[in-house]
């Protein structure tokens, strides 16, 4: 696996447990990055080298469809995957990110071996 | 707004923090006596249905319930991570909650969780249930707005 592992959360508690479980996976420490809204997602996006972004929906200062749309709007992301994790569970609003173009969805509340083994495909692609 | 019923909250609550975090909670009485001092709350709203969910539970609970989050022993959680934990289950829940009023069909807005200093007494249109884990006792109400 290569590149960067970004989780998008305004939990610290719960970026701390999805840090976890991708360390569990086998992704490096100094390879996880955080981030607790899309504004500050963007900018650690914009300092290069992230092949996967975790990112959650509901957040202050900029949510995760905000964070989606401009992150989409700059071509050099393109081969950036994306995992929603979200309690979202609106059908349109779920096939409407889907058209900016994510990996796939995990629910919350989920199981720590879900996002592993989603996480694990995604990097999977993206290496 | 459908009204769900005391079984249903509790057993959403017990298979959501099964699943997020390995913690194990049974439903007991709603009118329990039970000593929670930490709240949390958060808006739900949709075009038929709006409200707010808030959440009750005890210092032992949410010490147990991040300490499985993190991987770490409960003496080890500090009081900063109690009260996240206790947010994102309030996160967590309000998903729960308006995916049963309908959310997978209905565009429904789910408010920022946040800590409270206390709920309002519950109005006779509200609904609730209470579960227990090793930790200690959760309460959640649902108050039609």
């Amino acid at each position: 696996m290569t590149g960067k592992v970004l989780i998008i959360d305004d939990s610290p508690l719960l970026r701390r447990s999805m840090r976890r479980a991708l360390s569990q996976l086998g992704v490096e420490e100094d390879r996880i990055l955080e981030a607790g809204n899309g504004q500050e997602g963007l900018k650690a996006l914009e300092a290069g080298s992230v092949s996967l972004v975790l990112l959650d929906l509901n957040m202050p200062v900029m949510d995760g469809e905000e964070f989606l749309t401009e992150m989409r709007a700059q071509q050099c992301f393109d081969n950036v995957s994306v995992l929603i994790i979200t309690t979202e569970s609106n059908a349109g609003r779920l096939m409407k990110l889907g058209r900016l173009g994510i990996t796939g969805f995990l629910h919350k509340p989920f199981e720590p071996e879900d996002l592993r083994e989603i996480a694990a495909q995604a990097l999977g692609k993206a290496s | 707004m459908e009204q769900l019923t005391e079984d249903r909250i509790s057993g959403m609550i017990s298979s959501a923090l099964e699943r997020i975090a390995f913690v194990f909670a049974e439903p007991i009485d709603a009118s329990t006596e039970h000593s929670a001092n930490r709240h949390a709350s958060i808006t739900f709203e949709s075009a038929g249905d709006s409200g707010t969910i808030f959440l009750s539970a005890e210092d032992g609970f949410l010490h147990e319930l991040a300490a499985n989050l993190l991987g770490v022993e409960m003496e080890e959680v500090s009081d900063e991570e109690s009260s996240q934990a206790l947010t994102e289950l309030a996160n967590i829940v309000g998903g729960e909650i308006i995916l049963a009023l309908g959310a997978s069909s209905i565009p429904f807005q789910l408010g920022l969780p946040g800590v409270i200093e206390a709920p309002p007494t519950a109005s006779p249109a509200a609904s609730g249930a209470c579960v227990e884990s090793e930790g200690g006792v959760l309460s959640v109400s649902l108050e039609p707005a």
